[in-house]
């Protein structure tokens, strides 16, 4: 992935934010990644951007988010940046505890990109998200490019 | 393990040989899924959608799409904006892999809620990489079924 992409999580467990970005620096190493404790942070970061900034400030961001979070649930920071022009070509993917199929076909229905369930077992964790860093790291793949003054 | 065989994985692609090598680097972790084959736009949207515009799926199956956007007849941007716009198939995932690489298609088909946009590398081996890469992600996402 290119170095001037940003993984942005959404994650309140310390625990699972660091296994998730340990195991996303196996596999792309490259990009910055930065930690939100809670839904209203993320949405304070992302509609706070200058999305008029200078093409030479224009990055590209990817959103891992959890449900369950203090302040704002993530299944309304995803509504909230899929109602917003610029922001909903945002690539987001659900990163959290709940399979439930209602739940599922919700964030679907708001338009993330993909929905994972997070593994109980450790290793299995680890591996799903290796999973994700390498289909993120893919020499080839493309993701928009949002105007940013956080550069 | 999840269970993946109530899923389909629908791929819109003309060349008969780039399917070939997308299927048999799928199958490692989808052994259970179908790979389907559509050649043109047309034949994915008449899959979805009858004559009266009425979408008919079936009941149990959930669904991924791979659109080869340069696929002739109906434009595959055309797919991707009528998937996305209709209130049932917009659940579908939607995967971009095509050999356009064109940073306004790109933005443009994330405007319309394509999931990833991924352009065809041009050596056989790292299109086959590509494609097992992607395998294994798909093999750790959760779809929906989409009435």
């Amino acid at each position: 992935m290119k170095k001037d992409t940003v993984i942005l999580i959404a994650e309140d467990d310390s625990g699972h934010f660091q296994l998730i970005k340990k195991n996303l620096w196996l596999t792309c190493v490259d990009s910055e990644i930065i930690q939100f404790k809670n839904g209203q942070d993320v949405l304070d970061f992302l509609f706070d951007m200058d999305t008029n900034a200078a093409d030479e400030d224009m990055k590209q961001y990817i959103l891992l988010l959890d449900i369950r979070m203090p302040k704002v649930d993530g299944m309304e920071v995803l509504r909230k940046i899929k109602e917003d022009e610029k922001l909903r070509r945002i690539p987001v993917i659900m990163l959290t505890t709940t399979g439930e199929p209602n739940t599922i076909k919700q964030c679907y229905a708001l338009g993330c990109s993909f929905y994972m369930v997070k593994p109980v077992d450790y290793a299995l964790f680890m591996e799903a998200v290796q999973n994700l860093g390498k289909y993120l790291s893919l020499e080839t793949i493309r993701l928009p490019f949002i105007k940013s003054n956080c550069a | 393990m999840k269970m993946l065989e109530d899923t389909a994985i629908l791929i819109m692609e003309d060349s008969e040989d780039h399917f070939q090598l997308i299927k048999n680097n799928l199958l490692p972790t989808h052994t259970d899924s179908d790979i389907i084959q559509f050649k043109n736009g047309r034949d994915v949207l008449d899959f979805f959608f009858k004559a009266n515009g009425e979408v008919c799926f079936e009941d149990r199956k959930k669904y991924i799409l791979m659109l080869d956007i340069s696929t002739s007849q109906v434009n595959g941007i055309e797919v991707l904006k009528k998937i996305k716009r209709d209130v049932q198939t917009k659940k579908i995932p939607v995967i971009i892999l095509t050999e356009t690489d064109d940073p306004d298609t790109v933005e443009q088909c994330y405007s319309f809620g394509c999931s990833t946009y991924i352009v065809k590398p041009e050596e056989y081996q790292d299109f086959e990489e590509t494609i097992q890469k992607v395998g294994h992600f798909l093999s750790v996402v959760e779809t929906t079924l989409i009435q």
